[in-house]
């Protein structure tokens, strides 16, 4: 361990566990919830892109407050993981929290995976339009209803439509991972910072972070549905 | 034929030796605890397919849980020996050394790094002087009573034991010692030395490693409310953090 890393451990620390919050956690909120307007209307989920388009630097803001602050907390994530040696199938140390450690460990590294191949799937996609547009001076719109809804759904012929089921789950293991990694990450910030430290104010600290999870998982649940599932998404073959 | 218990013991020659594992039966005696079956191998150490061999080692003193020094594995939790009954001689009895811990033979184990981690974390009260420093402040009968639960921890090393952050991976110096800082840290003398202990739980391998799997509040013996120390402490260090960084260098000489 380098002398910066060891006088700075405490800080480092805190800062992954701070950033699960935010901006990480703040993130996967608003993600979900703009998301979930696929389950409005493509034209609703349009809105979307074409609104945060016109934020100016968009492209730094994505990459400086959410890009890099996943990458800080993903590659940290990674290191503290594969220094704990979980023991829930140990005999008798089958408790909750104990297994909600060891969840926390394997949806993080999920979490790693899913998210590495979600923006190859979709950031950079539509930041590649954006350079190209920039580079040649054309205009192509980002037809991101078509880019999500291709992804799920395949176009047979004569109108016919079958499910990815494959990408349909991953994607519904990837809401659910985050939620739960969020939701119980809520309640592990709230006793490492000393939020919560008596065993009622704990368990508050779980209801509350797991129901802020749920929140989550239903929204992205929704996105989905509205993607795949919802009479707009077969009809736009 | 009288009853007997079947005790599977984790044996070991020798420090860095590989682990094996020996049965044995012993004569049932009611109100029999797991130090008991211990001599019960010691005075005929015979196992079940009828091979003499060494007895069986292990440590203890004050036989009545406040000493920590049989702590054991015992069915897999980690305990002291002394007050584990066995109530029921149906039920074999397996007997391990605790996994956190250098193992000096069978069920002995080296807890040298706890009281090490006491040392460096200045877990005592300063009160030796070179003249008579009068009586120490009072202390709230309140304070007394939330701090005596604190005090009972007898560094007996189960919490270490069940932590999946203390490992040979990681430098964690495992719970009962950041509860110990709590302690001292509240004592109205300790106070004065607070903030030694808290730069040592900022340091790599303190506070921050916990992983908060909550393991050591179950099998501590004492009861300690040790997930709750570790929240009160990571708060404490959190607010001592912010001085250190904002004004701590002015404030000092
Ligand atoms: C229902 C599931 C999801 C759908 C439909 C979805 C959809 C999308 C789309 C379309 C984009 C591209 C946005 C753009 O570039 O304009 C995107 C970006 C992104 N998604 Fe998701 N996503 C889902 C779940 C998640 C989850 C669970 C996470 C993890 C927290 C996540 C993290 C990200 C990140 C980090 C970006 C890049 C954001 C940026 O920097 O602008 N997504 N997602
Ligand atoms: C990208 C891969 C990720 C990895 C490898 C990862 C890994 C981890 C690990 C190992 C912990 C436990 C830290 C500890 O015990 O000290 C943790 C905590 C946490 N994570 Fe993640 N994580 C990832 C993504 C995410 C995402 C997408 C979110 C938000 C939706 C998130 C939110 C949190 C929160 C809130 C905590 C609790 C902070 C704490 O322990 O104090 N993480 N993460
Ligand atoms: S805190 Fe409890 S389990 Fe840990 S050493 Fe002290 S008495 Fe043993
Ligand atoms: S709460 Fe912390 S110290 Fe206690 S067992 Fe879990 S990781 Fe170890």
């Amino acid at each position: 361990m380098s002398a910066a890393i060891q006088k700075n451990y405490f800080l480092l620390r805190r800062l992954h566990s701070l950033s699960g919050i935010i901006p990480v956690g703040a993130f996967f909120l608003i993600h979900m919830l703009l998301n979930s307007r696929a389950a409005q209307s493509p034209d609703q989920y349009q809105w979307v892109p074409d609104f945060l388009d016109q934020i100016p630097y968009l492209v730094y803001i994505e990459i400086g407050g959410i890009l890099l602050p996943i990458l800080f907390h993903a590659v940290l994530g990674v290191v503290i993981a594969v220094k704990g040696e979980p023991n829930v199938t140990r005999p008798q140390h089958g408790w909750a929290e104990n297994w909600g450690y060891t969840f926390q460990r394997i949806t993080g590294v999920l979490l790693f995976i899913l998210i590495a191949v979600h923006l190859w799937q979709t950031w950079w996609v539509h930041t590649r339009i954006k350079l190209d547009n920039a580079l040649n001076g054309t205009h192509t719109e980002f037809e991101i209803y078509s880019l999500m809804n291709g992804i799920f759904v395949n176009a047979g012929s004569g109108g016919a439509v079958s499910y990815n089921w494959l990408w349909l789950a991953i994607y519904a293991l990837f809401v659910l991972a985050a939620a739960w990694h969020f939701g119980n990450g809520i309640y592990n910030f709230a006793c490492k910072w000393g939020f919560s430290t008596s065993r009622q104010s704990q368990r508050f600290a779980l209801t509350l972070g797991l129901g802020i999870g749920a929140i989550g998982m239903v929204m992205g649940f929704a996105s989905i549905w509205g993607l795949t599932f919802a009479p707009w998404a077969t009809a736009v073959h | 034929m009288a009853q007997t218990v079947r005790v599977k013991v984790r044996r070991q020659d020798e420090p860095g030796a590989k682990s094996y594992w020996q049965e044995f039966d012993v004569p049932y005696t009611q109100g029999m605890n797991a130090l008991t079956c211990l001599q019960e191998i010691q005075k005929n150490p015979v196992t079940v397919s009828g091979q003499a061999v060494a007895p069986v080692v292990w440590e203890s003193a004050c036989l009545e849980e406040v000493c920590g020094a049989c702590s054991m594995r015992i069915n897999g939790i980690p305990r002291q020996g002394c007050s584990f009954l066995v109530l029921d001689p149906q039920k074999p009895l397996t007997l391990e050394p605790m996994s956190k811990f250098p193992v000096v033979r069978d069920l002995i184990i080296d807890r040298s790094r706890m009281f090490q981690a006491l040392l460096d974390s200045h877990s005592w009260i300063d009160i030796d002087g070179t003249h008579d420093l009068g009586p120490g402040p009072r202390q709230s009968p309140k304070d007394q009573s939330w701090m005596y639960v604190l005090s009972r921890c007898m560094t007996c090393g189960c919490c270490l034991d069940a932590c999946p952050q203390v490992n040979e991976k990681s430098d964690f110096v495992g719970a009962s010692v950041i509860s110990q800082v709590r302690l001292f840290n509240a004592h109205p003398s300790g106070k004065m030395h607070a903030d030694k202990r808290l730069d040592y739980l900022m340091q790599p391998g303190g506070i921050v490693d916990c992983g908060n799997a909550q393991n050591c509040v179950k099998v501590c013996p004492k009861e300690i409310p040790l997930t709750q120390s570790i929240a009160e402490m990571g708060k404490q260090t959190l607010a001592y953090g912010f001085k250190r960084f904002a004004s701590k260098p002015d404030l000092e000489m």
